[in-house]
């Protein structure tokens, strides 16, 4: 667990270049210091450099760690169409109480995002982003290159949360966009009000997209530590509900894993693989497991 | 102190203040009321299933820790103030009195009757209204019975008895009293009682029973006598009030006793001469005639005679004519029924018959100044046994026919000034105190640590 960054570190810094910068560079770090031939979004491994490799393929931030040099290599030569669809709903707004200061998770979603689209164009990827909740609506058309990628940082620094997630009949433009042939990673906690989230998903699950929901949970969220008298508000209807938490746990804990059999049911059955990450723990760890369980699927 | 706590007093009452102590607990409460502290989720919908329930328990513990602070001062409030009982004996069981006119007068039914009232079984307890207040049981009231008829046991004011006892000991449960009618005969002596209590009265003498036509009484007295005859006229509208509605008297002097428009039925003359067998008949032979004693054969002395059954109260003699019954001179005498004596033996009142009419004499004059029975409280009843001829048969008083609701309940008011025991109860509510104390202590810390 050392060689992740704790969260809360990284809530401290508020750059956010930088830390997905330090995030990617320190995950795939962790891959070359492992050996493990992770599959990443499209990376595939590090090797020694040999004579004849290009000089733009050797990552020189690895030769500095380590005074060696060493090249990259994708599993495809191809590059693909990498779609970010942020859940920018008001539900996203949750925090762990518990761990005071730490990332909501929107503000983990933001980070996620731009580390992955930043290992994406690091890859030569094209990355685009598409940000949705009730009243807003960012779309970035994918692009490749670093400047794109600051493009995209830009505009999703500016993104507020707020409001439910969008009915698909209002973004009927944007799915269209999005349907189109690559890799759809769609960041949310998978909360919604009516259907609308799995509709969106069931529309951009038809095109020839391979799509990934990563689902952001918090550590409150999954263990339900509250105590004594709370009062539980709804971040995107505003409706409370007065419990004793304490008495409560069981029932709480009961519908969460109800809720998640349903999810994870649904995703299924529109072929989409399922992320789930603690917003509590190390982003990095979580990039890891994530390539972890896709190699795994591909193999 | 509230009606429901009347059996507790406090020693020190101005500690009373404490009591405002009981606004901090309440304030805490009102202030600090948790509503929950606020947490954002992204779907209600997990928590919902958990609501009704949750809320219900929450402000019940709520309520129940304010309670219990509460409960805290306001022990501790009755601490300082030093709440304590009134009274030695605190029992919740029924307690008996039985006064010695009902020992007297009962039988073994009724003997039966009481130890089922008594319900001894239970812890239920008897007691005879005596000095001492002797605890008894069924073969000692049998023997106290046998007792009181061979006349060993005396009469006491029970009415002193039963306010001191009462007093003294916080009955908490039934109090019953078994007595006579006689109870009513102590007129305005009659002391309040500081409880109420069950009264089962039996009556043993004959009771009164007036003609449908109501008694008419004639009396005639010397000319020097006028202000005497107003004193029996006021007795007798006291009668008039109280027992006799339709009584109706004429007054008028000796000497035209034969003018009276109506034949009487009761004849009282006040005069220094005996009537005699023509003026009787003259008057119409009344059934009853009260007459005097008095004259120039009148002696002084200075006696005090107790009125039969009741003891507690004499008037003093101080003049009187002294008559030697076998010595009578008359027909009247011979024959007569002493009904009072003095307290040297000689005859003071006395009955005998003369003819139709029952002649009744008295020994001194019905005058302040002859002696102080017409002042006494009890004389009105005194008059109407005599007249309505109940003495001979009972020898008692008791023809006042008693209604138990006119028998004294409760009453507000102390009896005595006398202070009474009292049973601190500091202790008690300390250890109370300390066990409710710990329970919010237990209770308030599980709140603090759900809330951490």
């Amino acid at each position: 667990m050392e060689r992740f960054i704790d969260p809360l570190a990284l809530a401290r810094v508020k750059d956010l270049p930088l830390i997905a910068k330090t995030v990617a560079d320190g995950f795939l770090h962790g891959l070359q210091q492992s050996h493990q031939r992770g599959i990443g979004i499209e990376f595939s491994q590090y090797r020694a450099y040999e004579p004849g490799d290009p000089m733009s393929r050797i990552d020189w931030k690895l030769f500095a760690r380590s005074d060696r040099y060493f090249v990259r290599e994708a599993d495809r030569e191809s590059e693909i169409s990498i779609w970010f669809v942020l859940d920018a709903s008001a539900s996203m707004n949750t925090t762990s109480e518990s761990r005071p200061g730490a990332w909501s998770k929107f503000e983990y979603a933001r980070h996620l995002l731009a580390t992955l689209s930043y290992i994406g164009q690091q890859q030569g990827d094209h990355v685009g982003m598409l940000a949705l909740s009730g009243d807003q609506q960012h779309l970035l058309p994918p692009a490749s290159g670093e400047r794109h990628w600051h493009r995209m940082l830009k505009q999703l620094t500016a993104i507020r949360s707020g409001s439910c997630f969008p009915d698909p009949v209002q973004i009927k433009s944007a799915i269209q966009r999005v349907q189109k042939m690559g890799l759809v990673f769609i960041i949310s906690d998978f909360y919604q009000v009516s259907n609308e989230l799995n509709e969106f998903i069931r529309q951009i699950s038809a095109g020839h997209t391979e799509v990934v929901a990563m689902q952001l949970q918090s550590s409150d969220e999954l263990t339900f530590p509250y105590k004594g008298a709370v009062r539980f508000e709804d971040l995107e209807t505003g409706e409370q509900v007065l419990v004793s938490a304490s008495s409560a746990r069981d029932t709480w804990l009961e519908a969460l894993a109800a809720h998640q059999r349903k999810l994870e049911r649904f995703l299924q059955r529109q072929r989409v693989s399922l992320n789930q990450i603690n917003i509590d723990e190390p982003m990095d760890q979580a990039l890891y497991d994530f390539l972890i369980n896709r190699q795994a699927i591909r193999h | 102190m509230p009606a429901g706590l009347s059996g507790l007093s406090v020693l020190t009452p101005a500690a009373w203040w404490a009591l405002l102590t009981l606004a901090i607990p309440l304030l805490i409460h009102l202030f600090s009321r948790s509503r929950g502290r606020l947490v954002r989720i992204g779907h209600i919908d997990l928590i919902r299933k958990a609501r009704q329930m949750q809320v219900t328990e929450l402000k019940l513990t709520q309520w129940l820790l304010l309670l219990m602070r509460l409960a805290v001062f306001a022990l501790a409030s009755l601490i300082l103030v030093g709440l304590a009982t009134k009274g030695l004996d605190s029992s919740d069981t029924s307690t008996i009195y039985v006064t010695p006119g009902w020992l007297h007068n009962s039988n073994r039914e009724g003997i039966d009757s009481l130890l089922s009232d008594a319900d001894l079984e239970s812890g239920g307890r008897m007691y005879l209204l005596q000095p001492g207040f002797p605890e008894t049981d069924r073969e000692q009231l049998i023997s106290g019975r046998l007792q009181s008829l061979a006349g060993a046991i005396g009469f006491t004011n029970v009415w002193a008895l039963l306010s001191e006892r009462l007093s003294l000991e916080n009955h908490r449960g039934r109090v019953i009293v078994y007595a006579t009618d006689y109870m009513l005969q102590y007129g305005s002596r009659r002391p309040t009682l500081p409880r109420d209590v069950e009264w089962r009265v039996i009556q043993p003498g004959q009771s009164l029973r007036i003609n449908n036509e109501a008694p008419r009484v004639l009396i005639t007295h010397d000319a020097d006598r006028a202000s005497d005859a107003e004193l029996i006229i006021s007795v007798l509208a006291v009668l008039k009030e109280h027992r006799l509605p339709g009584l109706l008297w004429e007054r008028m002097e000796s000497s035209r006793a034969g003018e009276a428009s109506v034949k009487p039925d009761w004849l009282i003359h006040l005069g220094s001469d005996t009537l005699n067998a023509t003026q009787i008949e003259a008057l119409g032979w009344p059934s009853v005639a009260l007459t005097e004693a008095g004259g120039d054969s009148a002696e002084d002395i200075s006696q005090f005679v107790s009125l039969p059954f009741y003891p507690f109260t004499n008037f003093r003699v101080d003049r009187f004519t002294r008559h030697n019954l076998d010595d009578s001179q008359g027909p009247v005498m011979a024959r007569a029924h002493v009904l009072l004596r003095s307290s040297d033996g000689s005859p003071l009142l006395q009955e005998s018959q003369f003819g139709p009419t029952r002649l009744i004499q008295f020994n001194s004059r019905l005058n302040p100044g002859w002696n102080s029975l017409t002042r006494q409280p009890e004389f009105p009843e005194l008059l109407l046994q005599l007249l309505s001829g109940t003495t001979r048969e009972t020898l008692r008083f008791s023809d006042a026919r008693i209604d138990t609701a006119n028998l004294p309940g409760k009453t507000n008011e102390p009896v005595s000034d006398i202070p009474l025991p009292h049973r601190s109860l500091q202790g008690f509510l300390a250890i109370l105190l300390a066990l409710v104390w710990v329970g919010e202590r237990w209770l308030s810390e599980r709140v603090s640590r759900d809330k951490r």
